[in-house]
């Protein structure tokens, strides 16, 4: 050992020097470190660095998919599909994908809140505010039956029937409880009542039906399981030729759902029935002798050959020859499904419509086939509107002493014209569950904050045979009490016999009902622990089967009769346009106010952060309205200012605006579905006019148009393959790819442009949200954007194509031989890498994409505390003036190669699926290995429909395109 | 270091002045020296000096420059070989750009440098008077050697305007 | 004419006279602009682009622009005192000082806008090539990386070049000066003392500076229009750009000279040495270059419209034409081409105020160009879906303007120190024409 003080550093100067530099980082003024682990003694299951999944159950609508939250370290990151719930199948719509952030949203109530005199919510006890509530009640029990008032979303499980258990203890009636959803498709319901005596709401096998038409139901975005819906039709697409499923669009506005159609029947709004009543007038009309129809449905003929075909085409807005095509299209290729009526049909004459597409189901026999009664779990259904209405009739009258309020916003969610807001002013009590401040919450006088659903126990039968079990993925963030525990805890508290509530807490409650599941699903008496250990791996209990046709119910006599005359025509007065609202992808039918849903474009308009309204060019030009001009809508109802969005997709008698916010529920008038009473969303006229110039538009798209350069090409039965340039001339030898080279198929023919790709990858890459400002000035930071065409040239024929656009990784990628310093390269294993710190900013990789699918950080992102708990671990957050792009979700490429390093094995293919593919209810996305030419990726990228993103530049990109079907004409 | 003994005059015509260099090398005066504001051909043209000899120096360094470039660009892709866009990790072309600006670049750095060490050297090895300059407007003719007395009479009769001993 | 050495030497030095009130003036404007523009930086390296106009996909604007702007200013320096000197050219002589100031001035501020304009401006030395502990170089194969080279020789050699000639003028001014400036002439001196020995080695040593520096002055901007050549992007790949950018440099810098010239000669008195002769040599230099401009335009514009309606190359040139910033495209046409061109006539070309006014609009018009070619292209790419019209902020129009304020006030400061006009080669001139006229060069 050599003498410490003739080496350069010895150990004493070694031990000095640290010892000050520990000092000086303990003086740096950055934070204290937080521990990682949010807990004192580590549980076995959590190992530091490894995800762990838990199952659990949606409940951002009420189609309820199963979920796996993935969580890191205790805290959930992500939000996958359940691949094993017979819903969702796996996939996940945005909003589920977005149901994270609702989790770690920073305006989160932190725990019980009381109003005070002075009108602001101060903090208070549980205890105390539970002894608060139970004396309000008691003091409002005296007042006798009705004075206590249960408002609720649709709780089909165990919180639904403790609610109601709990009213009967207090002595409250059945109609005391009244069950909320604002989109609620009770015409559906009412119809199955009148035709079939079944208040059901239909369920549809769509895989099945060869022919779709959808009267103005959104069953892509927002109509009863969109999800399920997707993936239904996503079976029957992807081919060419006459068994690829044929979808028509019905309506005045093409929706996203429209542009999957393959044709659009322009009627205008309100003349979906007029359609409907024709089509089944030409089926049954003799004349066509359409074979093997149902004989009750001959049997309506009569009545039928009564409606005269140019009142219903002058109706429908659509000449008599459409409406017959339609019918002669459905009369050989069956079975079909006719689905609606959607939010944007649903007006005075919903229950009709719903109706009279039942009745065409029955007459083609697709009953049984693709449309299925007795499968609605009647388990918590929404109360007719009716009870909606006497309830806030009876607020308003004073007549409510205590209302509670579970997860409903009816302040927020209903029309204005219904004054909920006012009615909520008259009640002396009214106690919120809700979790987030809502209209609702700012007009309670007690806010008991509910777990969110990833925190709490549950379960939710969205069908029969259908029990997905919600259990804690992660301990509450906030002092927040489950709604049914709180309950339960009032009724120890309020004198009542105990007898009504053995369980010692709400778990223990949910646990008994599970039994109950439990024995249903296996149909003996089990060993229940087992099972129900089993079920909550699994994430639910599921004895689903699609009833046979023998089961359906047959058609009530006499029924059908009432339902096969031309209603009177709708009232001309209020204005020169039809009002069209319709329910967002993103939005759904309120608002969320959740960042990726508002950050994401919307897939027609694409704008974002704000709500606008969509006119004809030819109604723009007559009004002098230009896109992005401030324009007042005026109803009957109420005037609200939009910005104007000018869109082909409308037909000029028209004006439309989405759903989600005030604005669309100021202009509603309030009308009512002649027969089930239920809210009619289509009804108004409105007058449109120009109020001035608006400014920059938080806007994505620059021209809708391809501008003649085929940037997405179609195929036909006629022409099955693309086109495609000869790129068989190199002028450098291919780099190598030694063991992989990712790639991606996506097939254009099944993507239906809903969004979800786009939010999981803003959760899976810590994809930063910039907020309405920078969205205006085009600083857009997601990695996927859907890129959705409208024809070729501006005021040319409309064709709508969609484009989900993310970074190709070419193999000669423009971006890699411009950037100074290295940091974006191809690897060996055919990424184009994208080193964050190596990145100086000169942006002239993002200038040389010809795809412009990479973003650059203008400023430090910013994650809003709790948000950035929701950060992925494995994912870098970037800092300001470094590039970003999409990475094939390279640290999901990593995981799996590295456990496949572990058990000594090749990668399997389809073991690693980026976010985007995951997520995506379409199927529509492949990821896998082109190197192996037997993988599924490799398959399809050799299909003939196959073509690359502007392929003449041989770049020579990683994905490959999958071109959609398009025709015009049945095959 | 001081100059040597000689005869300085100063001329304020470039063509006297060389009349004048002429006459003294005619007069056996194998050490003339000239200072002058500006290069006047017609003066250096009767020096009859050679041209200098810094192209020996300047070449060899845009040489150097070249192989800078050269091991530069080819050394630093092979060191950590990253593709970029489908090209080869060696490619030529835009080397080229990078080896030229190095040959420039160091090969007009040595010139500098020839250029100080050749005006040093051939200020040390012919010393012209300190006193007065010739910066100005006038043309100094320095006579090493030599019979003084000739040497004021042949720059005389050139036309000098002043005629001084040095040293 | 009749200009003694005399009078020439006074006359320079004269410019060296006590500053008046004008230039103090001139001075403080100069670094206020400067101030301003910096500030506005700081404001970018405090909270990121995000306070410029810059978007996707257009991710360059004012900044570069900025940038090939003043490279461009940078070229008639060493074009006129190298290219032309080799061409042995006369009028040079008494311009070519001012010239080469204004390449260095010029380059000084081109440097800084690649550096402003980064993400991460702290890192700007990561360009360099230099053993680093992340074990990795630079990209030969970037453009970017070629303007970091092209860049450096050009500003050093130019500087060398620019001090070189400078010595014996320093020599001459030192004998005559005091006190610091005596120290400073001193220095630029180099020890020079005019022995024939030195202007052996001198003369020789010039004419290899000049014959570097000419290739490079081509390289120069060729370099920053592969920049823009080398990418995919309609409207930037383009091979006409190396020649076409050189010509628009030239022209952009001769207009410049032009443009400072004509204040200069009469505020320092130097229409002796600068005489109408000089201007006029020089607008026909600017005449030749804004025809080859020109030209370039025409033959871009003409090849694409050539091209099938759905070509992204064509469409970029009609939206140039066309679209958003169609009144930039055409005020730059009505700049750099019907403007020069009226300098055809003998009679603008000797009228001090139109070559004046001409070569300012020059000038506007050359920004344009550049700004027409880094903004319009990328506002209109080959994916219509993300097409998007940029308008720079507040805060690049105060940096822009503050590169002007950071050019003159080096400039204003440099006219005090460096002898504006070469006096060593004038009077090799005037000698020489004297001695053509028989008439004694000093007999004043």
């Amino acid at each position: 050992m050599t003498d410490p003080a003739q080496k350069p550093l010895g150990r004493r100067a070694f031990l000095k020097i640290a010892g000050a530099v520990g000092v000086a980082a303990g003086c740096s003024p950055k934070a204290a470190t937080q521990k990682v682990i949010p807990f004192l003694v580590p549980p076995d299951d959590i190992v530091p660095g490894t995800p762990l999944y838990y199952r659990t159950v949606c409940r951002e609508c009420p189609a309820g998919c199963g979920v796996t939250a993935r969580t890191r370290e205790g805290r959930v990151v992500k939000l996958e599909g359940n691949p094993e719930d017979p819903i969702g199948g796996g996939a996940l719509c945005a909003r589920g994908q977005a149901g994270l952030q609702a989790l770690y949203a920073p305006d989160r109530f932190q725990g019980p809140l009381r109003r005070g005199p002075e009108g602001r919510l101060s903090a208070l006890g549980w205890d105390e505010a539970e002894d608060l509530l139970a004396k309000a009640l008691m003091a409002a029990r005296e007042k006798g039956p009705g004075s206590i008032r249960v408002l609720t979303r649709p709780e089909p499980g165990s919180a639904g029937a403790f609610q109601r258990a709990f009213l009967r203890a207090l002595g409250g009636r059945a109609e005391d409880r009244v069950v909320l959803d604002p989109l609620d498709a009770a015409p559906l319901r009412a119809a199955g009542e009148a035709l079939f005596d079944q208040p059901e709401i239909p369920v549809h096998e769509l895989s099945r039906a060869r022919s779709i038409v959808a009267f103005g139901a959104e069953f892509l975005e927002a109509w009863l399981s969109p999800v399920e819906h997707a993936r239904q039709l996503a079976e029957g697409r992807g081919r060419v030729g006459p068994d690829r499923t044929r979808l028509t669009w019905v309506g005045p506005r093409l929706s996203l759902t429209g542009y999957s159609a393959d044709v659009w029947l322009r009627a205008r709004a309100g003349g979906e029935l007029a359609v409907a009543l024709g089509l089944l007038r030409w089926l049954v009309d003799p004349r066509n002798a359409v074979q093997d129809l149902a004989p009750e449905a001959r049997a309506l003929n009569s009545r039928l050959a009564a409606l005269d075909p140019s009142e219903l085409s002058r109706r429908a807005g659509l000449p008599w020859e459409r409406i017959e095509r339609l019918g002669r299209e459905l009369s050989l290729r069956r079975p079909s499904a006719l689905l609606g009526p959607g939010v944007s049909s649903q007006g005075p004459d919903a229950t009709q419509l719903a109706a009279v597409l039942r009745l065409v189901d029955l007459a083609l026999g697709n009953l049984g086939q693709t449309v299925f009664y007795g499968l609605d779990p009647m388990e918590d259904p929404p109360s007719p509107f009716g009870q909606v209405e006497s309830l806030l009739a009876d607020m308003a009258a004073g007549r409510v002493e205590v209302l509670l309020v579970h997860h409903a916003d009816p302040a927020g969610s209903l029309p204005a014209a219904l004054r909920a807001g006012e009615a909520l002013g008259r009640v002396p009590l009214v106690v919120s569950f809700g979790s987030r401040p809502d209209e609702t919450t700012r007009r309670a006088h007690l806010v008991l904050p509910d777990h969110h659903a990833l925190e709490s126990w549950g379960d939710v039968s969205p069908r029969l045979g259908v029990v997905n079990l919600c259990q804690p993925a992660m301990t509450p963030l906030a002092d927040t009490r489950a709604a049914g525990q709180v309950l339960l805890e009032l009724a120890g508290k309020l004198p009542l016999p105990a007898a009504h509530f053995p369980w010692p807490d709400f778990y223990e409650y949910t646990q008994t009902r599970a039994e109950t599941y439990a024995m249903v699903a296996l149909g003996k008496f089990p060993d229940l622990m087992a099972v129900q250990r089993e079920a909550l791996q699994r994430g639910g209990y599921w004895s689903y089967r699609l009833p046979p046709r023998s089961e359906m119910p047959a058609l009530v006599r006499g029924a059908a009769e009432g339902f096969l005359s031309v209603p009177p025509p709708a009232p001309a007065e209020g204005g020169d346009l039809d009002l069209v609202v319709f329910p967002g992808v993103l939005r759904g039918g309120g608002g969320s106010g959740l960042p990726w849903l508002e950050e994401v474009p919307d897939a027609v308009s694409s704008l974002s952060w704000i709500p606008w309204a969509e006119l004809s060019p030819a109604t723009a030009r007559r009004l002098g309205v230009a896109t992005g001009d401030r324009v007042s809508v005026a109803t009957s109802a109420g005037r609200v200012e939009l910005r104007a969005y000018v869109y082909p997709g409308l037909r000029d008698d028209a004006v439309a605006v989405p759903l989600g916010g005030p604005e669309a529920l100021a202009a509603l008038p309030l009308v009512r579905d002649a027969h089930s009473g239920s809210l009619a969303f289509r009804s108004a006229r409105a007058v449109v006019a120009r109020i001035g110039r608006g400014g920059s538009l938080p806007i994505l798209e620059g021209s809708p148009y391809q501008h003649g350069r085929e940037i997405v090409p179609t195929v036909s039965a006629a022409a099955p393959s693309v086109r495609r340039p000869d790129l068989s001339h190199r002028m450098y030898r291919e780099p190598a790819h030694p063991e992989h080279r990712w790639g991606m198929a996506i097939d254009l023919d099944r993507c239906t442009g809903c969004q979800a790709c786009v939010v999981a990858c803003f959760a899976e890459n810590n994809v930063p949200v910039m907020g309405p400002e920078a969205a205006s000035q085009g600083r857009y930071m997601g990695w996927i954007r859907i890129e959705r065409f409208l024809g070729d040239e501006p005021g040319g024929e409309l064709e709508v194509n969609l484009l989900p656009m993310l970074c190709q990784q070419c193999t000669n990628a423009p971006c890699e031989p411009v950037c100074p310093v290295y940091a974006t390269y191809h690897t060996a294993e055919g990424l184009n890498a994208q080193v964050y710190n190596r990145c100086v900013g000169t942006r002239y990789c993002s200038n040389n994409c010809p795809y412009k699918v990479r973003t650059f950080n203008w400023r430090d992102a910013q994650f809003p505390r709790p948000l950035n708990m929701q950060l992925n671990p494995d994912v870098t957050v970037r800092s300001k003036g470094v590039m970003e792009k999409c990475t094939f979700c390279v640290q999901r490429i990593r995981y799996a190669e590295n456990q496949a390093r572990d058990e000594a094995r090749p990668v399997r293919d389809g073991e690693i699926v980026p976010a985007c593919a995951q997520t995506c209810p379409a199927r529509a996305i492949a990821f896998g290995d082109l190197a192996d030419p037997d993988s599924r990726v490799s398959r399809l990228s050799r299909e003939r429909r196959g073509f690359m993103a502007l392929e003449d530049l041989n770049t020579r990109p990683a994905i490959t395109y999958l071109a959609r079907v398009r025709e015009k004409e049945e095959p | 270091m001081p100059a040597e003994a000689g005869v300085l005059g100063s001329f304020g015509e470039p063509s006297a002045a060389a009349g004048a260099v002429r006459a003294l090398k005619g007069a056996g005066f194998a050490d003339v020296r000239v200072a002058m504001p500006a290069p006047f051909p017609e003066v250096v043209l009767a020096i009859g000096k050679p041209r200098s000899p810094i192209d020996f120096v300047t070449f060899p360094g845009a040489l150097v420059g070249l192989l800078c470039g050269i091991g530069l660009t080819v050394g630093t892709s092979l060191a950590w070989p990253l593709v970029t866009g489908g090209k080869p990790v060696v490619s030529i072309p835009p080397f080229v750009i990078v080896i030229f600006e190095m040959t420039v670049l160091i090969g007009s750095l040595t010139n500098l440098l020839a250029v100080s060490l050749g005006s040093w050297h051939g200020g040390r090895a012919r010393v012209f008077p300190g006193q007065p300059t010739f910066n100005a407007d006038r043309i100094g003719v320095y006579a090493v050697g030599g019979d003084p007395a000739l040497a004021e009479r042949v720059l005389r009769e050139s036309g000098a305007e002043e005629v001084g001993r040095v040293g | 004419m009749s200009l003694s050495f005399e009078r020439l030497q006074a006359t320079v030095q004269a410019a060296h006279g006590r500053p008046g009130r004008g230039y103090w003036l001139l001075l403080a404007l100069a670094a206020s602009l400067a101030a301003w523009g910096g500030w506005a930086y700081s404001l970018v390296v405090r909270n990121g682009l995000y306070v410029t106009g810059l978007e996707r996909p257009g991710c360059w604007g004012n900044l570069i622009t900025d940038f090939v702007f003043w490279v461009g200013i940078a070229h008639s320096g060493t074009l006129i005192s190298a290219i032309l000197f080799l061409f042995r050219a006369k009028f040079r002589t008494a311009v070519y000082r001012v010239a080469e100031m204004m390449t260095v001035f010029a380059v000084m501020t081109a440097g800084l806008y690649p550096i402003f304009h980064l993400g991460r401006p702290w890192f700007a030395y990561w360009l360099f090539p230099y053993p680093n502990e992340r074990g990795i170089w630079v990209n030969f194969r970037s453009p970017l990386i070629w303007d970091v080279f092209a860049i450096s020789t050009y500003f050093i050699v130019s500087t060398v070049f620019l001090l070189v000639g400078v010595a014996p003028d320093a020599a001459a001014l030192r004998d005559r000066a005091a006190g610091w400036r005596r120290r400073l002439y001193g220095i630029l001196a180099f020890g020079w003392r005019g022995t024939d020995e030195q202007w052996r080695h001198y003369t020789r040593a010039y004419l290899f500076f000049a014959a570097f520096a000419t290739p490079l002055v081509v390289s120069v901007h060729s370099v920053v229009s592969w920049d823009f050549a080398v990418s995919v992007l309609p409207g930037w790949h383009s091979t006409l750009f190396p020649p076409y950018f050189v010509a628009g440099a030239i022209l952009s810098g001769v207009a410049m000279v032009i443009v400072i010239l004509v204040p200069l000669r009469r505020w320092l008195h130097l229409e002796e040495i600068i005489t109408p002769r000089h201007l006029d040599m020089l607008s026909r230099l600017v005449l030749l270059t804004s025809l080859i401009v020109t030209y370039s335009y025409a033959t871009e514009i003409l090849t694409a419209l050539g091209e099938p309606a759905s070509d992204p190359e064509r469409s970029t040139f009609v939206y140039r034409m066309t679209g958003d910033y169609a009144p930039l495209f055409w005020l730059m046409v009505a700049c750099n081409c019907v403007g020069p061109s009226l300098l055809l006539a003998g009679k603008v070309r000797r009228s001090v105020k139109a070559l004046f006014t001409i070569s300012l609009l020059v000038n506007v018009g050359m920004w344009l160009e550049r700004f027409n070619i880094v903004v319009t292209s990328l506002a209109h790419d080959r994916d219509p879906f993300s097409w998007r019209t940029y308008t720079p902020s507040w805060v690049e129009w105060a940096m822009t303007f503050g590169a002007f304020g950071w050019f003159f006030f080096w400039f204003l400061v440099g006219l005090k120190v460096l002898p504006p006009v070469s006096i060593a080669e004038m009077k090799e001139e005037l000698a020489h024409e004297a001695h053509a006229s028989g008439e004694a060069a000093h007999a004043g």
